[in-house]
């Protein structure tokens, strides 16, 4: 249901953008129009217009003759200074006279049209030529209050990931924001920036089960699906806070069949099933975990000679046969091989297969990951700058 | 949407100042009316459209739109309403578009207001207005384009610099622009006059309201700038010949010139050809002012290197219009007729004399600003010439001229007489000399502060006994003498005014720097520190959080005679966006003297550096910027024309025989 209204949205969205378009160049037609209108109307009036020469000199003169008469009258100047001044005006407006003998004319009607013509031609060429160098009319204003009220779904999710990472770096103490963040860079993928999300949410707001379990699944992703020392240490204390909760005993019960502790990790499955009803979906999720633990456990103690726990990779972690960390690898090879991925998956399963010690398989990925990639530069660059960082064998 | 409009209309403006800028030129040239008059709807529609551009970059920075980059590197969403706005011409792209916008303002004006002119000077002075208007478009659009867009937008900006987060910045860079670029009008009308090759004292009348304007703005801002930099840096000073100061002075020293050289070819039709030049000097130095400042050359030759694009367009629009504007001057001027003769004991040669020690006045400026510049350029190492130089010999300059200043006035038109002129100063001469007395004797003050207090009075009694001799006050019944004054011209009050101004400029300055007090230490809650007659307790430390910032607030106390006349709070801010800190001046106005606080840093001990200074009759500095814009004002409400009416020769004789007693024909 959600999906469709997503999608009806994007429809109106995008309409709203062609709204948009059209209206700003409706808006530049009338602003191009209006100008070049209001430039040309003294030719559109040529008729109208008075072509005398307009208020010259001898306007100023004349008041300045006016002016002496009036500065007499307040008794400002003398009789005789006074003619003195009226001399030498007269003698300016004589003066002004003879050098003002050219007229304006009404010009020709030929030239008028051909200078109106070149500035509809050119004005407008120059405008928007000059704007479509310059300008991005593609570009709608984004005014930052209606950036934040406007629906999350309007949102780029960059916009609202790179407000929560600059709130958090500005305000190191916002428990909220770490809260909020932990999940959310942990679903991106970005496991270490959601390890220090947890772990300062536990910094702030104190140990709870939430945020322990929280920062265990973290560290688990950040290791490739191993559930480290550290990792288990904060799912004991989640299960310690509350008991109740499955999610931290099931990568217990993870932790020792990783430990290659295979029994005791059968039990630890078993204990965990037996506090739920049967039918929650997590509850599912453990019987198939429980089942390939005891289907591992029963080839081993079939098998003569006991094996060495972990001795699946020659340098990797301790995984015997085919345990959750190696099908999780599994999955995410078969879904990059189908349906393709981000750069930043396909170093996970380059590092997946390195840190399990099945170098030939990281190569052979990484070539496919390269092939992927050969037409997206920028991806490919990304690619390399990942795996780059990796111990990868010439 | 808005913002892309405004991007357009900018554009939209400059293809009508390419319009502007021929078509009425080739109208007058062949007399056409309609082409000429063409120049009137393209001043109006530049106007509107600049207009709609600067305000929809005003609407983005207030918005915090930050697809803009010019509100991504000037603004943040936090930062008050008016700093928003004020923000906008806080940074070059934004100034550079409050420059052109007031540049349309004044064509348009001159559009609008100009019926009177004539047909042919009206269209070449709007055609030289546009060519000035287009390179400015096209250095904008080209090199300092606030419409510029980025995407994705970020999520918040990199505020404006603390120390323009002030109501200062709101109210300087505009006065100042609206001075500088008011020159463009006279420069405009000159250029016109060189090229239709006719010039007469009618010129002049049509050119003063536009230079007054220019002069009027440029002084409130110089002052404003000055007030600004005084309580906004914490140091104390108000004037530190730095090159961004001399850059909006030596306009205003030009201007100055300018306006003084107009009225003599206004009245007597004389200095016509000097007064093109200077005409042409106060904007050439306006847009050397407003570029130098603008492309940083001024810190370091080198930072031309740095964006050369801009520094290169720079340059070309100098040599342009500089180069452009003094070539057509040297090639047309001597086509120019010469102007009405005149003794040079007479008001015009007061004038002249005026002219030549303020023109010589600039350049000493003009050459301390540069020099260093030319001698990097030059050598590759850098100098700096400082204060000692500029207050030498701008000093002995300008000191010069104050003491001609109460004297040209009293001298009359065509040829004057000084004996008689300064017998009649001799009440403000007696003025100044008590002062002087009295500053120097009881006070003990030194000689040279003491002779600078006496010039100030001088200049200030001189234009009181001129109003005083006009109206001939005590020779005329009080009634006569009060409508004698009620029917002077405003411009004569207005020039009274403006040198009364003078005066008191002159007072403050000296007073502030010969008689200053300082005090620089270390207090703590508690500690008492004495200054002049006044006690300061620092009584304790407020912490406090402001919009975009938070501070340190040190309450001081203020005692004089054990009582508590006022108190102080002088702050330390910290902002968070560019983590910058500024410090905030307390300042108590007493009188005319004031009290200046500035915090420095923190001591360790728990005790905070705080500098203090006693500063008598300091704000006479500004206030006489304010009274000399007064005047200014009130010449140019002075709608009337007006004729400088010479002495015939005879009656000038007799009035040396001391038969009558002369009056100063305004």
């Amino acid at each position: 249901m959600a999906g469709k209204w997503r999608g009806t949205f994007k429809r109106v969205h995008r309409c709203w953008r062609i709204a948009d378009m059209m209206a700003l160049w409706i808006a530049f037609l009338v602003m191009t129009v209006l100008a070049a209108s209001i430039v040309l109307i003294p030719i559109w009036r040529r008729r109208q217009l008075d072509t005398g020469l307009g208020g010259g000199d001898i306007a100023v003169y004349a008041d300045q003759l006016k002016e002496v008469d009036r500065d007499v009258k307040l008794g400002l100047i003398g009789p005789s200074e006074a003619e003195a001044a009226k001399t030498e005006i007269s003698r300016r407006i004589l003066r002004a006279d003879e050098s003002s003998g050219a007229v304006t004319v009404n010009g020709s009607k030929r030239a008028h049209l051909l200078v109106g013509a070149i500035i509809l031609l050119a004005m407008p060429a120059i405008t928007i030529g000059i704007y479509l160098d310059l300008g991005s009319p593609s570009m709608t204003d984004q005014p930052l209050a209606a950036r934040k009220t406007t629906a999350l779904e309007q949102q780029s999710p960059e916009d609202l990931i790179a407000r929560l990472d600059e709130r958090l770096a500005t305000n190191p103490d916002d428990l909220k924001g770490w809260d909020v963040a932990g999940p959310i860079y942990a679903r991106m993928g970005r496991y270490a920036d959601a390890v220090t999300a947890f772990q300062n949410a536990i910094r702030l707001g104190g140990s709870d089960a939430r945020r322990e379990a929280g920062l265990g699944e973290a560290l688990t992703a950040n290791a490739q699906g191993v559930v480290t020392s550290e990792a288990r240490a904060a799912f004991e204390r989640a299960s310690a806070l509350e008991p109740n909760l499955p999610l931290p005993k099931m990568y217990l019960a993870l932790a020792l069949s990783q430990d290659g502790r295979l029994a005791d990790s059968v039990a630890a499955w078993k204990a965990v099933i037996a506090t739920g009803r049967g039918y929650e979906p997590w509850v599912k999720a453990a019987r198939k975990e429980l089942e390939t633990v005891e289907a591992e456990l029963a080839k081993e103690t079939g098998s003569q000679i006991q094996p060495v726990p972990g001795s699946g990779g020659a340098s990797g972690p301790a995984v015997t046969g085919p345990s959750m960390i190696q099908s999780m690898v599994q999955r995410l090879r078969e879904r990059l091989d189908t349906e393709g991925g981000t750069p930043e998956e396909w170093a996970r399963l380059i590092k997946s297969y390195l840190v399990l010690g099945r170098t030939g398989e990281a190569k052979v990925t990484y070539e496919k990951a390269r092939a992927a990639f050969e037409t997206n530069q920028a991806a490919s660059a990304e690619l390399m700058l990942l795996v780059g960082g990796l111990d990868m064998p010439q | 949407m808005i913002v892309e409009i405004g991007h357009y209309a900018l554009v939209l403006a400059f293809a009508l100042a390419l319009v502007q800028s021929v078509v009425p030129i080739w109208g007058s040239k062949t007399r056409d009316a309609s082409l000429m008059a063409m120049a009137v709807p393209g001043a109006l529609g530049q106007f509107l459209f600049v207009a709609i551009a600067a305000a929809s970059l005003i609407y983005a920075h207030v918005q915090s739109d930050f697809s803009v980059v010019n509100v991504v590197e000037n603004s943040h969403s936090l930062k008050p309403l008016l700093y928003k706005i004020t923000g906008v011409w806080g940074n070059h792209e934004g100034s550079m578009l409050l420059w052109v916008f007031i540049l349309a303002l004044f064509g348009a004006l001159v559009a609008l207001f100009g019926r009177n002119l004539p047909r042919t000077l009206k269209a070449n002075v709007l055609a030289v207005q546009a060519w000035i208007a287009s390179a400015f478009y096209l250095f904008i659009l080209m090199t300092s384009n606030p419409f510029q867009r980025v995407w994705p937008a970020p999520m918040e900006g990199n505020d404006l610099n603390p120390v323009l987060q002030d109501i200062g910045l709101a109210i300087h860079p505009p006065l100042l622009y609206l001075g500088y670029v008011g020159f463009s009008i006279s420069f405009s009308f000159a250029i016109a006059a060189l090229i239709e090759g006719r010039i007469d004292a009618a010129w002049a009348r049509w050119v003063r309201p536009w230079s007054l304007a220019a002069w009027i703005f440029l002084t409130l801002g110089i002052a404003m700038g000055s007030y600004w930099a005084y309580y906004e840096l914490g140091w104390g000073g108000w004037w530190f010949w730095d090159p961004v100061e001399n850059a909006s002075f030596m306009p205003w020293l030009a201007g100055t010139a300018l306006l003084h050289s107009a009225i003599v070819m206004e009245k007597r039709d004389a200095l016509k050809v000097w007064t093109i030049l200077l005409a042409i000097l106060a904007f050439s130095l306006s847009l050397l002012g407003t570029f130098l400042v603008r492309s940083g050359v001024l810190t370091s030759v080198h930072a031309f290197a740095t964006d050369p694009a801009r520094g290169v367009f720079i340059l070309a629009i100098l040599v342009i219009f500089i180069g452009g504007s003094l070539s057509l001057f040297a090639w047309r001027a001597a086509g120019l007729t010469a102007g009405g003769l005149f003794a040079p004991i007479s008001r015009e040669g007061a004038l002249v004399f005026n002219n030549l020690f303020l023109t010589v006045s600039c350049a000493v400026v003009l050459v301390g600003t540069l020099y260093p510049l030319l001698f990097e350029v030059v050598t590759g190492s850098k100098i700096t010439v400082g204060p000692p130089f500029f207050n030498l010999v701008f000093g002995i300059f300008i000191s010069v001229l104050l003491v001609a200043v109460p004297l040209g006035p009293m001298l009359a038109w065509k040829r004057g007489d000084l004996i008689g002129a300064t017998q009649r100063l001799w009440g403000a001469a007696a003025i100044a000399i008590v002062t002087l007395l009295l500053v120097w004797w009881p006070m003990a003050a030194a000689i040279l502060p003491s002779l600078g207090v006496g010039v100030a009075v001088w200049v200030m009694a001189g234009s009181v006994v001129e109003v005083a001799h006009r109206v001939k006050l005590f020779s005329l019944p009080l009634a006569t003498s009060l409508r004698r004054a009620l029917g002077m011209p405003r411009s004569s009050w207005g020039m009274a005014i403006a040198h009364f101004g003078l005066g008191m400029t002159v007072l403050g300055v000296v007073a502030e720097s010969s008689w200053n007090q300082e005090r620089i230490l270390v207090m703590k809650p508690g500690d008492s520190v004495q200054i002049a007659q006044y006690d300061l307790r620092l009584d304790g430390i407020l912490h406090r959080n402001g919009p975009n910032y938070t501070e340190n607030a040190s309450h001081f106390s203020v005692l004089q005679g054990g009582v508590v006349v006022t108190s102080m709070e002088p702050t330390r801010r910290q902002y968070q966006a560019r983590r910058m800190g500024t410090s905030e001046t307390a300042i108590s106005t007493f009188w005319f003297s004031q009290l200046y606080l500035a915090l420095g840093e923190a001591d360790p001990s728990g005790g905070s550096a705080v500098r203090i200074y006693w500063k008598p009759l300091v704000t006479l500095i500004w206030l006489g910027a304010i009274v000399m814009a007064l005047g200014g004002l009130m010449s140019l409400a002075d709608r009337r024309l007006r004729i400088g009416a010479p002495v015939p020769a005879a009656k000038s004789d007799a009035r040396r025989r001391g038969q009558l007693t002369p009056v100063a024909a305004e």
